[in-house]
């Protein structure tokens, strides 16, 4: 009897297409915006862990506030050996030095390359691999070597033909300094505020004594070891650096894992103001579901005295109305849903994200709004089954 | 004889505000098994109270009333559908067609209410339009047939059930007098058949076509 209920349901809404489309259109518009942003959500989230993943998430990176020179004498490139000795969840830490020059070889010339001063450890906290000769060592360091490894863009706008390696390339600020490129690094994405291949790479004491002055470093690289909990470690190295300078204002310990945890925070934040959206549109929607079933209710009373004559019980009568205001709901609900992962694939596609629609949020937008349809059905029903056969069927 | 309707002082007022409309005063009658009986009487003299109280729509005010043996007036809602459901078969002047169904489903749905399986619903309510000759219009829906073609699929469908009672308030009021007679003609046969029928009516026809007439006036039974 359900099944037939159901299917006299429907067919009735195909009939009254309009009113049908309008009384679910609370419900259609509610669950179509909770799937959207809940299925966008978990694809921004999925990309971003996506993002991390083929960055490698065990880096971590100590960002000093600019300007701040009060606590400027405590970030010295020593500090980044002493932090390796003294966390233990640190696999190896660097000192940086970063500036923006001009670089030349023959003809061709490349505006705005980052060059980085960094030490030999640097390939490996980075996971960075060579497309030619090898990497920066310490004796380079420590003798103050004029060497250079590039990035793959730099390498390929200096050098068309390729073969970058062992050729003398310019670094311009004021005057010219000349550099042996020893080595090209392969095509890296993008991580930690680092454009791999549009930089280039040369030791940490080549460029203070040959490219700028400094005696702060401009920040510093850790990667963690492969055992530890990297929000762990960034959190010791915190604990450290505060107790170091007395404040937790100079500096900013930051690794994709604090990353993807402000991510998920924001999302579930999102998530949690969206089940109070969800809340209202489904109860506002519910109001309408309600209101047209209190019509249908009165538009249908002699129907409903037939039925009675007939012999069907108050609780006949009552499912039957039940059913029909949950298929009203749950249907408004599947368009709803199918509303919402169109937007969101829509929205994915356009940000060229990862398409993960939020399965939980489908099955419970379903399962409430058919129990939306229960609850502010239940009225109408009750109404209906308690009808007076005589006076319903004498309805006019 | 069986009775099938036994009924002791019947009453039925309606109260309406401050006044008591009293449409049975207190009416006593049996029926038996395999009857034709005519309820007849002028407007307003109880015969639809009458009919809604034997057709178990509606509990009498005072008195009592057995249908096949069971005392239903003080049956609550659900057991009075139960009875509606097995043992009446109402043929109302207005048809009382359910309009977004077609004749098939119709005549199908008393059997839904009793729980029957699907497949023997539609066995027994094709049965039953074939025996109203309407076997050629199953999957038309009420508004694309006649009216006496209307009260056939009614009948059908009160006889679908195969109940012990069919109760008729005025089936032939709505049409004209020569379709009314070709339904009185299918009551007749019903009635040979072995059915037992109440039907109330204003038509001489019917009233020289029943063995027994009740006559009701102002509620009360004055002639039977
Ligand atoms: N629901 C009701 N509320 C109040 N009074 C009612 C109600 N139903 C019937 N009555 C009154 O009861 C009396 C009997 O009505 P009933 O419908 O039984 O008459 P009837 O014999 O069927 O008349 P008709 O031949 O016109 O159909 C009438 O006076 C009517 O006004
Ligand atoms: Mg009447």
């Amino acid at each position: 009897m359900i099944l037939e209920n159901i299917r006299l349901a429907l067919k009735d809404f195909t009939r009254n297409k309009l009113r049908t489309g309008l009384s679910m259109l609370g419900i259609i518009i509610g669950v179509a915006s909770v799937i959207t942003i809940t299925s966008l959500g978990s694809s921004a989230t999925g990309s971003i862990t996506a993002e991390i993943t083929q960055a490698g998430a065990d880096t971590i990176t100590v960002f000093l506030t600019k300007g701040d020179t009060s606590t400027a004498r405590y970030f010295t490139p020593e500090l980044a050996a002493e932090m390796e000795e003294a966390i233990p969840g640190i696999n190896q830490a660097i000192p940086l030095q970063q500036g923006s020059f001009l670089l030349k070889y023959g003809r061709e010339e490349l505006e705005g390359v980052t060059v980085f001063g960094v030490e030999e450890a640097f390939s490996e906290i980075f996971h960075s691999t060579l497309a030619q000769g090898v990497f920066l060592t310490e004796r380079d360091n420590q003798g103050k070597k004029a060497v250079i490894v590039l990035g793959s863009e730099v390498a390929e706008t200096l050098f068309p033909g390729g073969n970058a390696a062992g050729k003398y390339v310019r670094v311009f600020r004021r005057q010219a300094k000349s550099f042996k490129v020893i080595g090209v690094l392969e095509e890296q994405s993008d991580t930690m505020g680092m454009s791999f291949n549009t930089s280039a790479y040369i030791p940490y004491k080549t460029y203070i004594s040959r490219l700028q002055r400094s005696d702060t470093v401009g920040r510093y690289a850790i990667g963690a070891k492969a055992d530890a909990d990297v929000l762990a470690v960034s959190e010791d190295i915190e604990t450290y650096l505060t107790g170091l300078v007395g404040t937790s204002d100079a500096f900013r310990v930051i690794s994709p894992s604090t990353i993807a945890e402000m991510a998920e925070g924001i999302t579930s934040i999102l998530n949690l103001l969206l089940g109070g959206v969800a809340a209202i549109s489904l109860i506002v929607g519910g109001i309408g579901i309600m209101n047209i079933m209190l019509v249908s209710v009165v538009e249908r009373t002699k129907e409903i005295g037939i039925r009675k004559a007939l012999g069907a019980s108050p609780n006949v009568i009552r499912s039957q109305f039940l059913v029909e205001a949950v298929s009203l709901t749950f249907s408004g609900g599947a368009l709803g849903v199918i509303t919402g992962l169109l937007l969101s694939y829509l929205g994915t596609s356009l940000l060229s994200w990862v398409f993960l629609p939020n399965i939980t949020a489908v099955f419970i937008a379903l399962v409430f709004s058919s129990f939306v349809g229960i609850f502010f059905g239940l009225y109408p029903a009750i109404k209906a089954s308690k009808l007076d056969p005589v006076v319903a069927l004498t309805f006019e | 004889m069986i009775p099938i309707i036994t009924a002791e002082n019947l009453v039925r007022h309606y109260q309406m505000g401050d006044v008591t409309v009293k449409a049975l005063r207190g009416v006593d009658f049996f029926i038996n098994k395999g009857e034709m009986v005519a309820i007849l009487g002028p407007s307003g003299s109880g015969k639809s109270t009458l009919m809604h109280l034997i057709g178990c729509l509606d509990t009498p005010t005072d008195g009592n009333l057995k249908i096949d043996g069971e005392d239903v007036s003080s049956f609550n809602e659900k057991k009075l559908a139960g009875i509606r459901n097995r043992k009446i078969g109402f043929i109302f002047q207005q048809f009382n067609l359910l309009p977004r169904l077609n004749v098939l489903e119709n005549v199908m749905t008393p059997l839904m209410y009793a729980r029957i399986p699907v497949k023997d619903r539609k066995v027994r309510a094709e049965e039953a339009i074939e025996r109203v000759g309407l076997s050629d219009r199953i999957t038309h829906r009420p508004y694309e047939l006649s009216g006496g073609q209307k009260q056939r699929v009614a009948i059908a469908r009160a006889l679908v059930t195969e109940p012990t009672l069919i109760l008729a308030d005025e089936p032939t009021g709505s049409l004209d007098s020569e379709t009314g007679h070709s339904i009185l003609t299918l009551f007749k046969e019903l009635h040979d058949e072995g059915n037992t029928i109440i039907m109330v009516t204003h038509d001489p026809e019917i009233g020289s076509m029943c063995r027994r007439k009740i006559h009701l006036f102002d509620g009360r039974i004055v002639a039977a």
